[in-house]
Parts: C-alpha cells; sequence; structure tokens
C-alpha cells in the first residue's frame, strides 16, 4: 500500500536577519504515522514547526500539507486549515484570562454548533484522558507546570485533528506521566488515524513512539529513519544523542 | 415502521431503538442531540432505549460523547439505555472517549450587590491599606539606606530612570502647560476687563500656574507616563517570576527595581514643575497681549510683583511628594497583580486611577498646610 503523503517539505531555508537558522530542509511525514524531530536546542525545531504552520512565511513550494501549498492559502482556507491541525505549543500558550475548561472549549465554541452541554462532557472526557479532571475550573496560572502541557495537549486533540503539532509536549513530566502521554498519542493515531509530528528530547519517549526520527543538527538534517536505524547510525551526533540520553 | 426520522439523517428511531448509522461526528452530531432529546418530552417515549450502532462507521470524540450524553439524559429520566452492537472499531472508541464523571462547578454569575460590596469594603480595610503602607515605610526605609549604599542598583540606573521619568516627559508637558496657561488666561480676560482689572491676569495666571496647575498638571501626565509603566514593568516580572529569580539571587527587587525609579523621579519632578509653571505662564503672557493688549514687558514687570519664594518652594515640595506617591502607587498595583497577562492589564488601571486619585487628594491636604 503506498502511504498517503500529509506533509511535504521541499528544500526549506529560514533565516532572522543574516543569520540562517535552516539550511534545505526536505522531510515527508505520512498518514497514521508519528514522526519525530529530534535535535540540540537552537537546532531550529520550532522554527521548522512555525514554518508548517504559516506562523512564518515560507519561501513558496517549500511546503505541502493536504497537498497544498501553505503559501497558496485564502485566508479562509487557512482558518479551515488551522481548524483540521492541532497544535501543542513549546511553551503551553493556554489563555491566562480562561479557565482551563474554558481553554479547551474555546475551539468548539467558535467552530461547532454543539449544545454547551455536549462541549462540556467533551472538555471532561478529554482532560480525562490526560488525567487533569479538577483542572476544569482552575486558571492557568494555578496549575504546575506539567498539569499546564497536559492541558495544553487536551486543548490541542479537542477538535479531533486530523494532524497533531507538538513542540516537547513531554519535557518536564515525571516518568509515569510520561509513559501514559505516550500511550494516549499512540491511542490517538491508532484509533483516530491521527499524523503526528513530535519535538521531543526524551529519548524514552522517541523509542516507544517513533515511526521515523529526523534528526536536525545547526539547521540540517543530518539523519533520517527509524529508531532502530539511529542508535546505530554511525553518525556522533546522533549516537552520541541516544547514548547519553540512555545515560550510557 | 420507522418513525421520526427526518430525510436523509444519519438516524432513526423505531419503537425503542435509536438507530445511528453511517458517521456521526462534529458537524452533525448537534442534530441528533436535539432530536433525541425532544422525543424524551414528548408521550410516547419508551422506558427502556437500545441506541443501536450497527450500522455506525465511524465517529470522533464529539460524536461519541453526544452518544453518551443521550444515555446520560435518558438514564436521568428513568430510561434504562444500552448501547448495543457497536463494530469493534467503535468500541474502541467508545474505550478511548469513554465519559467523565467529574462535576464542574459553574461560575456563579449571580452576584448580590450588597454582600460583594461588603465584602469588597472588608477586604479593602483589612488587607489593602495594611500592605499598602508597609509598603510605604519599605520603600522609605530603602529609599533613605540605599542613599549611601550603592549596593543592589545597576549603575547608571538611576539616570536611566531620570531620562524615562523626567526628560522624556518635557516635550509634552510643555505643550499642554502653554496651552492650559492660555487658556486660563483667555477665560478670565473678559471678566478682568469687565472690572477694569486687566493687569491682575498676570497675578492670576502666575499664581494659579506656580502654587496649583504647574506642579498639579506635571503628576496627573507624568502618573498617566510613568505610573502605568511602572504598574506594568513590576507586574509582568511579578507573572514572569523575575522578582522571585531576583529573589534567589540575593537581591532585594524592591531595591533593585523601585528606588532607582524614586531617585530618579525626585530629582527630575521639580523641574518638569517649573517647566511647566514657565510655560504656562508664557502661555497666559501670549493670551493677555493678544487679548488685553498687555505687552510682555508690562507683563514680566508686573510678574516680579506676584511671584512669592513660598509659591516657589510649595511648587518644589508638592512635586516631590506627588513623585513619590506616583512612584509608590505604581510599585504597589504592580506587586499585587494575581494572574497572567490580563492581571498586568488591570494593576495597570488601577495603578493610573489610584495615582492620579491620590495625587488630587495629597495637594489638596498639601494646600491646606500651605496656605
Ligand atoms: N524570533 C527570532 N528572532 C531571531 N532569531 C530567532 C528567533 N526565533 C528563533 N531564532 C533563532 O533560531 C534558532 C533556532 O531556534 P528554534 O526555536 O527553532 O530552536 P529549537 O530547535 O526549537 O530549540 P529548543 O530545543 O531550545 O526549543 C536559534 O538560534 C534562535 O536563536
Ligand atoms: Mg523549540
Amino acid at each position: 500500500m503506498v502511504q498517503e503523503k500529509i506533509i511535504e517539505v521541499n528544500n526549506l531555508t529560514a533565516s532572522f536577519g543574516n543569520k540562517e537558522v535552516l539550511k534545505g530542509v526536505s522531510f515527508s511525514a505520512y498518514k497514521k504515522e508519528i514522526t519525530v524531530i529530534i535535535g540540540g536546542s537552537g537546532s531550529g525545531k520550532s522554527t521548522i514547526l512555525n514554518n508548517l504552520l504559516r506562523l512564518y512565511e515560507p519561501p513558496a513550494n517549500c511546503v505541502k500539507i493536504f497537498n497544498r501549498d501553505v503559501t497558496t492559502l485564502t485566508e479562509e482556507e487557512l482558518t479551515r486549515f488551522y481548524i483540521k491541525t492541532g497544535v501543542f505549543f513549546q511553551n503551553g500558550a493556554l489563555l491566562n484570562s480562561l479557565t482551563t475548561g474554558e481553554n479547551i472549549a474555546l475551539n468548539l465554541e467558535q467552530h461547532s454548533n454543539l449544545p454547551s452541554a455536549i462541549i462540556n462532557d467533551i472538555v471532561k472526557m478529554k482532560l480525562k484522558l490526560v488525567n487533569l479532571e479538577d483542572a476544569f475550573n482552575l486558571y492557568p496560572s494555578q496549575l504546575s507546570g506539567g498539569m499546564l502541557k497536559r492541558a495544553a495537549l487536551a486543548r490541542a486533540v479537542i477538535m479531533d485533528p486530523p494532524l497533531l503539532f507538538c513542540d516537547e509536549p513531554g519535557a518536564g513530566l515525571d516518568p509515569v506521566s510520561l509513559a501514559n502521554l505516550d500511550q494516549l498519542i499512540i491511542d490517538l493515531r491508532n484509533k483516530m488515524n491521527m499524523t503526528i509530528v513530535m519535538i521531543t528530547h526524551e529519548v524514552s519517549s522517541i523509542m516507544r513512539i517513533a515511526d521515523k526520527i529526523i534528526f536536525l543538527d545547526k539547521g540540517e538534517i543530518i539523519f533520517e529513519g527509524s529508531p532502530n536505524d539511529a542508535v546505530k547510525s554511525n553518525i556522533k551526533a546522533v549516537e552520541d544523542f541516544f547514548g547519553k540520553g540512555r545515560g550510557m | 415502521m420507522e418513525e421520526n426520522s427526518p430525510k436523509n439523517s444519519n438516524f432513526s428511531f423505531n419503537q425503542n431503538v435509536l438507530f445511528i448509522k453511517d458517521r456521526l461526528e462534529i458537524d452533525n452530531a448537534a442534530k441528533l442531540v436535539r432530536e433525541a432529546l425532544k422525543r424524551l418530552s414528548s408521550k410516547n417515549r419508551p422506558n427502556h432505549l437500545i441506541i443501536d450502532l450497527s450500522q455506525l462507521k465511524d465517529a470522533d470524540s464529539a460524536g461519541i460523547t453526544s452518544i453518551f450524553y443521550l444515555k446520560k439524559e435518558y438514564e436521568k429520566c428513568n430510561i434504562t439505555t444500552e448501547i448495543k452492537y457497536a463494530s469493534k472499531k467503535i468500541s474502541e472508541k467508545l474505550e478511548l472517549f469513554k465519559p467523565s464523571n467529574y462535576q464542574h462547578i459553574e461560575k456563579n454569575k449571580t452576584f448580590n450587590l450588597f454582600y460583594l460590596f461588603g465584602e469588597k469594603a472588608y477586604k479593602f480595610l483589612s488587607e489593602e491599606i495594611v500592605s499598602f503602607f508597609l509598603l510605604i515605610a519599605n520603600i522609605s526605609f530603602w529609599s533613605f539606606t540605599d542613599l549611601f549604599k550603592k549596593k543592589q542598583r545597576r549603575k547608571g540606573e538611576t539616570v536611566n530612570q531620570a531620562v524615562a521619568i523626567g526628560v522624556n516627559a518635557v516635550p509634552i508637558i510643555v505643550a499642554l502647560s502653554f496651552i492650559i496657561g492660555l487658556v486660563l488666561a483667555l477665560q478670565s480676560a473678559s471678566q478682568l476687563r469687565n472690572f477694569g482689572a486687566d493687569i491682575f491676569i498676570v497675578d492670576l495666571v502666575v499664581i494659579a500656574m506656580m502654587a496649583e496647575m504647574g506642579p498639579l498638571i506635571t503628576a496627573i501626565l507624568v502618573a498617566g507616563r510613568s505610573g502605568s509603566a511602572i504598574a506594568a514593568e513590576i507586574a509582568t516580572m511579578k507573572v514572569t517570576s523575575e522578582t522571585d529569580a531576583l529573589k534567589t539571587m540575593g537581591i532585594n527587587p524592591l531595591r533593585f527595581v523601585v528606588i532607582p525609579k524614586v531617585y530618579g523621579g525626585v530629582m527630575t519632578m521639580p523641574f518638569l514643575a517649573m517647566i511647566a509653571n514657565v510655560c504656562g505662564i508664557a502661555g497666559g503672557a501670549v493670551a493677555a497681549w493678544a487679548y488685553l493688549d498687555i505687552t510682555p514687558a508690562m507683563f514680566i514687570t508686573r510678574m516680579s510683583e506676584s511671584i512669592y519664594q513660598k509659591d516657589i518652594l510649595t511648587g518644589v515640595i508638592k512635586s516631590i511628594v506627588f513623585i513619590i506617591t506616583i512612584v509608590i502607587t505604581g510599585t504597589y498595583f504592580g506587586l499585587r497583580v494575581k494572574e497572567g497577562a490580563r492581571g498586568v492589564g488591570i494593576a495597570t488601571t488601577q495603578s493610573v486611577v489610584a495615582a492620579i486619585s491620590l495625587v488630587i487628594i495629597a495637594d489638596s491636604i498639601l494646600g491646606l498646610i500651605f496656605y
């Protein structure tokens, strides 16, 4: 079976001022796969994500998502693209003036005609998925760091998006919560056919969930392949990442 | 046969069976819920319901939640409800998206005015006044002590603050006080002319500006410009834990952030008030010349007779009191911030309102003292 390409990135470049942050990055993400982008801090991972989401303006013909060059999307198409896409921001980015429940409900309230009783039930169910039911009435400033992460994940998946982007969802979680989170991501992939692009530094999590790894170093992809290939790739930076991460 | 089944819909009722077919997703779940609840209030409602999912091919979390929601609502009305015949795929989703039993608290939207007022007043008296005076004590103490110690302040910070609070405010103060002096003189000119007391326009403008308007206009402008900035800066630092970071580095945030502002403000504020006086009087002189034919030369001669040293001194003292009030109020509201970005906005607004009110109160008290 030929897999359906959801994301196709072709020679993507990005720079801030005269500092080149991405030097021609190319990769694809396939339907129902979990693609993990890894690499040192400052290597350009978040920048890739911002370009895919058109939060930055990528050059034309570099980024194709759902078979469309994202730079050609009209305002209205872009809104529909965003509804179909769940995003988990690196710092959570929950709105501080709303409770967790209201934050998560926001997307449903704006983009569906469901009665509010059902919206509340959906929100509570999603909070249950991330094990955070008691946070329904709390404000983001009243949550701990790890709780914020989980609330942000619940918000990202509220619309059952076919495509999910996560920027370090696992950072700062204890090992048990992290394993639960990984299991949830796998469940969503298996049962909802989600395509997931994730940035993470957690080696344990990468080994558990990644179908494909993209290793970024100073704005270039130096490795692309499965986690098992990565461990024995003979590329020093990649082996260091996994070796050091496992405490060897 | 099938009854109550709208055309082309993905569900139908038959006696005590609810068939759902094809797909049940975010865009068509609302209709099902509405129809099913309508049936609940009709007379021929069953006392046992089977939700038959054998024909349901796909569903998303909104669809699954709607099914569970219906079950919950029916069971509230003593109708036993079973969800049956789901395919493997749907069963998996029923399992994954199981409903939560968590009871959330509805936000309290009704409120009692008296209760609210009473509670606020009590809180105001018991907590806020006390902490406000504590802050005043703290700032006064450190302002005095730090005169002799350079530590705990960044080099050049006092000068930066003097520039930010004082120097940068000069243009707006020049413009506004000139206009106010001009208008003040214009408004009084016709009245004075009726009495043939033209020359007293000089006394009026000079005394009004020096004793009252100059320092007050300056203070109100500075409260709007710098008071808000101080509150926003400190509130943001608090929200982003920068103040905590300073504390853990052994640096007192008050001394590091606030004291330079006190010094910078105290150093420049009297000069700002003087500038306001001069420009206001100049505005008055222009109006007097244009409207009452009092030449600038006459104006200046008369002015030297109507200026009292006491008024100049009062102006200086007033403006020092005002700037300290503004800095303390800004700091107080900045430190009191509770949650996030919205809190910063609230703190800023409150600080400006409070600072202007306190400045006017202080002005009247000082006015009584120096009268
Ligand atoms: N708005 C910006 N302006 C200027 N430079 C930026 C900006 N955003 C990112 N950069 C630079 O781009 C580079 C890549 O940043 P990016 O945020 O993509 O890193 P990252 O791989 O996500 O790192 P981390 O793992 O720490 O989150 C960094 O060197 C950073 O300094
Ligand atoms: Mg990043």
